[in-house]
């Protein structure tokens, strides 16, 4: 299932863009192309890869042309079919990467309904980390059970990563049955319903679906021992999360913090702690701009099981 | 002998002549039916199952009986190869073959081609009703022109080729 960078490149990404885009990034030398996690394309302006920490500036400038095109292979001609997912901001392509769109947006009674012209787009190439869960998998197994577990972290700092591991592991060497709602197609990157993503071979994914309802149908449907949903924050979800805990099954998911302290401030995720929801948080940080884990701790009292020196 | 043989080539070329301009006002009426057919498919594509445009006219054209279906096949073989430049461009590439149909509804497909795929789904289902209905426009005004044109150009291929050979005689 894994495909090597550059296969991932040469196969997903570039026929995915514009003509006049796409010949210019297969000039790349490999080595340069196997770096990129980033591409960014802005009418009137060159186009940006960034990766590695570091950007760069490649010609030629874009056009709203090319910006254009670039939408049309990949709304594959047919605005109709990607609507809700526009109104979001993103694209989900084959193989799991995510394509966000910014420009003049339609809106109708405060929300969002369409995305009415485009601008710019960013091109994030998904890449998958096999193994960055096993080293924080064994503190989340309890007399045999896995915990019910909070991953909080900061942006960029490996959340979906870390939770897409503990799934595929859970699922693969634990060999429990999992259920993921993947509202935003980042956990497993679906693509027309099949996960693009290793997730493991005992995982059942409902993709686009809204978290507090996923849980719930998934809970009713397919049996999970184990469900998994990333960035709760809203009260439907603290719902939906009771409910399924109510059932016996146990939840991996995640929260934008910096630490617990940060996460306590938050009326729903505190309710969710000081009830008893979770037994384990998983503290995520960035540690000379690499993603890293800070400590796991026994939750709700923030005993911490294990804790990174320095 | 010779005569006779000369005689009755030509009866038989202008009939023949006479036939097939009978045949393309027999067909047009028949293939704009099928045509809305076809859209109707398209709409409950677009409708009900959200499939873009690539896998939504495949499923056209193996609903859609021939010559009218393979129209959607050639259409689907552009936007393959399209490479972003949009449906109206594919649609270019497309050399209708064995169509019995008139330039009005060559227009209104092209009319079509500029506005599918470029709306949410309430607006491609109002767009593809419009040309539906504009289709059996077409077609009432098809089936009009078959009745008054179909006899006369068969009548009129005989009866020129008669009147021909009895100039010639």
């Amino acid at each position: 299932m894994a495909l090597r960078h550059q296969d991932i490149w040469q196969q997903q990404v570039l026929p995915m863009l514009g003509a006049r885009i796409r010949s210019a990034l297969a000039r790349l030398e490999a080595g340069e192309a196997d770096r990129v996690e980033e591409i960014r394309l802005r009418p009137g302006r060159p186009i940006l890869l960034r990766g590695g920490g570091q950007q760069a500036w490649l010609s030629p400038q874009l056009t709203v042309e090319d910006i254009r095109e670039t939408m049309n292979i990949l709304s594959q001609y047919s605005y109709y079919a990607f609507t809700e997912q526009l109104a979001q901001g993103y694209i989900t392509i084959q193989g799991g990467h995510r394509v966000g769109v910014a420009g003049r947006v339609a809106v109708a009674n405060g929300k969002v309904t369409a995305m009415a012209e485009l601008g710019s787009l960013n091109f994030r190439i998904a890449r998958q980390f096999p193994g960055v869960g096993e080293p924080v998998l064994p503190w989340l197994i309890h007399e045999g059970r896995v915990c019910n577990t909070l991953i909080l972290s900061p942006p960029g700092c490996g959340k979906t990563t870390l939770l897409r591991d503990l799934v595929r592991l859970i699922s693969d060497e634990l060999g429990l049955t999992v259920g993921v709602v993947d509202e935003r197609s980042e956990l497993a990157g679906s693509y027309r319903g099949v996960p693009q993503l290793d997730v493991g071979a005992r995982t059942d994914v409902l993709d686009g679906c809204p978290r507090d309802q996923g849980l719930i149908m998934l809970v009713r449907s397919m049996g999970p021992q184990v469900v998994a949903a990333d960035e709760i924050g809203v009260e439907a979800d603290a719902v939906a999360l009771e409910n399924v805990l109510a059932a016996g099954v146990a939840v991996l998911t995640t929260a934008h913090a910096r630490d617990l302290a940060d996460a306590l401030q938050r009326p729903v995720l505190r309710r969710l702690i000081d009830g008893g929801c979770f037994q384990r948080g998983v503290i995520l940080t960035r540690c000379q701009g690499i993603p890293a884990l800070a400590g796991v701790v026994q939750l709700p009292h923030g005993r911490w099981l294990y804790r990174r020196v320095g | 002998m010779l005569r006779l043989l000369a005689a009755a080539m030509i009866v038989l070329s202008a009939s023949s002549l006479g036939f097939a301009m009978a045949e393309t006002f027999r067909c047009r009426p028949q293939q704009l039916r099928q045509l809305q057919f076809a859209l109707t498919v398209l709409s409950g594509e677009i409708r009900f199952r959200q499939t873009p445009l690539p896998q939504a006219l495949a499923a056209v054209a193996k609903a859609t009986p021939m010559p009218v279906g393979q129209l959607f096949a050639d259409l689907e073989a552009a936007l393959a190869g399209a490479d972003g430049r949009g449906l109206s461009w594919a649609w270019q590439q497309v050399k209708p073959r064995g169509l019995a149909l008139a330039p009005a509804d060559y227009a209104l497909l092209e009319n079509l081609m500029q506005v599918l795929g470029a709306g949410d789904v309430v607006q491609q289902g109002r767009q593809l009703d419009l040309h539906l209905e504009q289709l059996r426009h077409l077609e009432l005004e098809a089936e009009r022109s078959r009745i008054a044109n179909e006899k006369i150009w068969r009548y009129l291929g005989v009866f020129s080729g008669l009147a021909l050979v009895l100039i010639l005689l």
